[in-house]
């Protein structure tokens, strides 16, 4: 398998009518999905191969089959999020540069832009008979990332990245055709996206859902598809089990895999999947959309709850102190065949590559035995006075206080000590926490330096179109 | 509000090592172990976070004991 169509086309080939897709509006088998994505083929016939073509992908079947359909017509898939503020759909527009915008009728309508815009439901019925010869080495997709600290970037992740990436998450996570993938994440994300080639990888069915935001919907779905694998990032995962502790007992026992993402999961997150999940694991990755999936970690076992695991099968993973240095503790680089070979016309971001080594900006360090731990982002370090601290080391200690709902720190200029450290924090509903019972919270946990100087309460963070903080707001 | 429990509250917050009876209203940051720059700026956020006030640059830096905190925030209320 050279290109993310030929394994897409063993499943149509192997299970043609099997459902591909299941979704609250319809469903659609192995067969009609490639049927509706020729549509897409056909129209993008008449546009040169590797054209962009931007498309804002929400979770439907019809973006479901114009990516496909775009992926076959040898074009490049430019993804955008539905949710993406007007301002980032403009950046991505000016960079991408498409030949054509594809989407929901709503969103498109409100972009203003020269270029042709074609509605998903007037894409007409059709078959495409002029099949283009798509090299591995093509890009396949382009997603801006990055939103969280600067402007975004565009990463080009070609089809043997994706096949790579694919082939990994089944060998390790022991994906099969005979499961049932329940999918609220955005399309328009690696994590999301990422999870549609896996199931059209074994050939499995995928039940997808719009987004998180009805917690119940999950449960009737998990009830009525007999859902066998579930995909959420760590936050849903948290906010279910504290909100249904029971429900969570009684739907999830039968799952036999729960995969998240990226960050650190609480270690009360873990232990409390481990003790639901009666016939399964919850397992997550550490990864970028320019490295997807570059570890594993199955929480199996107790020891190592906050690690994101070890290398990924052909990955190299090594940690850079600011000498250049290789060490266990500093930032994490990356090389494999899941890594991006550049970005989207831009070399300062190329930069960050260096011979095949993807420099992630990543803190972390690794255990004796090779597991990974994340620290922070390297542009996040605050320095007092010659001391070093991590963001992340006092939001941990502040997300202690069981009234407090999410919490960010940052460094603020200061006279005398050049920066401290301000805390910003979300409190839960009702609570009457004050900032004096933080700053004595704190004092008993962390060392002087790092207790934060100022403290503010938010009703809420600046975030991305995916949900990330955006800490580069709060300065 | 009790103004000179709170404060004994606040130096018990700040130097969690300092037992009850070692408290002192006139003894001097010298001779506190821990009350170094970061301990300072911790009184000052508890003090005017407590008692809702500001301190103003020369009133911080004239605080070398809890007698000195405690005429600063009585000028303030």
């Amino acid at each position: 398998m050279n290109i993310i169509l030929d394994f897409f086309d063993n499943s149509v080939h192997k299970f043609p009518n099997k459902t591909a897709i299941v979704t609250k509006e319809r469903t659609c088998t192995y067969r009609e999905l490639a049927k509706l994505s020729d549509s897409t083929t056909s129209l993008l016939s008449k546009y040169p191969q590797k054209s962009v073509i931007s498309i804002i992908m929400e979770n439907s079947i019809d973006s479901v089959g114009v990516y496909l359909g775009t992926l076959r017509s040898g074009c490049t898939a430019h993804l955008i999020s539905k949710n993406a503020s007007e301002n980032s759909m403009h950046e991505q527009l000016t960079s991408a540069d498409p030949a054509l915008i594809i989407g929901p009728k709503l969103i498109i309508d409100k972009i203003e832009t020269s270029v042709t815009k074609t509605d998903f439901s007037n894409i007409p019925n059709a078959t495409c008979e002029n099949k283009r010869k798509i090299e591995s080495s093509d890009i396949a997709y382009l997603i801006y990332t990055s939103g969280t600290t600067s402007k975004p970037k565009g990463s080009t992740v070609s089809h043997s990245n994706v096949v790579f990436t694919t082939r990994n998450i089944v060998d390790v996570l022991g994906y099969t055709e005979t499961d049932n993938d329940l999918l609220p994440l955005p399309l328009s994300h690696s994590f999301g996206l990422g999870c549609i080639h896996t199931s059209f990888y074994v050939g499995s069915t995928l039940i997808l859902h719009q987004n998180t935001m009805n917690p119940l919907e999950i449960f009737e779905s998990i009830k009525e598809h007999r859902v066998t694998t579930f995909a959420a990032v760590p936050s849903t995962l948290t906010k279910l089990l504290n909100e249904y502790p029971d429900k969570m007992k009684q739907y999830f026992a039968n799952i036999r895999l729960v995969i998240t993402n990226s960050t650190t999961i609480p270690q009360e997150t873990v232990t409390s999947f481990q003790q639901i999940l009666k016939k399964g694991k919850l397992a997550t990755y550490y990864g970028l959309t320019e490295a997807s999936r570059s570890t594993f970690m199955i929480f199996d076992s107790e020891g190592k709850e906050t690690s994101v695991g070890l290398p990924a099968p052909n990955v190299q993973i090594k940690l850079v102190d600011e000498n250049g240095r290789e060490t266990n503790d500093g930032e994490i680089w990356i090389k494999g065949p899941n890594v991006i070979k550049h970005y989207w016309h831009n070399e300062t971001f190329d930069s960050s590559i260096i011979d095949g080594w993807l420099r992630t900006g990543d803190l972390g360090y690794l255990d004796g035995e090779g597991y990974l731990y994340l620290k922070g982002r390297v542009d996040d370090t605050i320095n007092i006075a010659g001391e070093k601290v991590n963001p992340l080391e006092v939001e941990r200690v502040v997300k202690l206080l069981s009234d407090v709902e999410d919490a960010v720190v940052i460094g603020t200029k200061h006279e005398t000590f050049g920066y401290v450290v301000k805390l910003f924090v979300k409190k839960i509903t009702n609570s009457s926490i004050t900032k004096s019972d933080i700053v004595t919270h704190c004092i008993k946990h962390l060392e002087r330096y790092k207790v934060p100087v100022y403290i503010e309460f938010i009703d809420d963070f600046p975030r991305t179109e995916y949900g990330k903080i955006k800490r580069f707001m709060l300065q | 509000m009790d103004i000179e429990n709170e404060i004994k509250k606040i130096f018990s917050e700040v130097f969690p090592t300092m037992s009850p009876q070692e408290f002192d209203w006139n003894k001097k940051q010298k001779n506190y172990e821990n009350w170094d720059s970061f301990a300072h700026l911790h009184l000052l956020t508890l003090v005017e976070e407590k008692f809702n006030i500001s301190l103003n640059v020369d009133e911080s830096t004239s605080i070398d004991s809890a007698q000195k905190l405690l005429e600063c925030i009585r000028s303030h209320t």
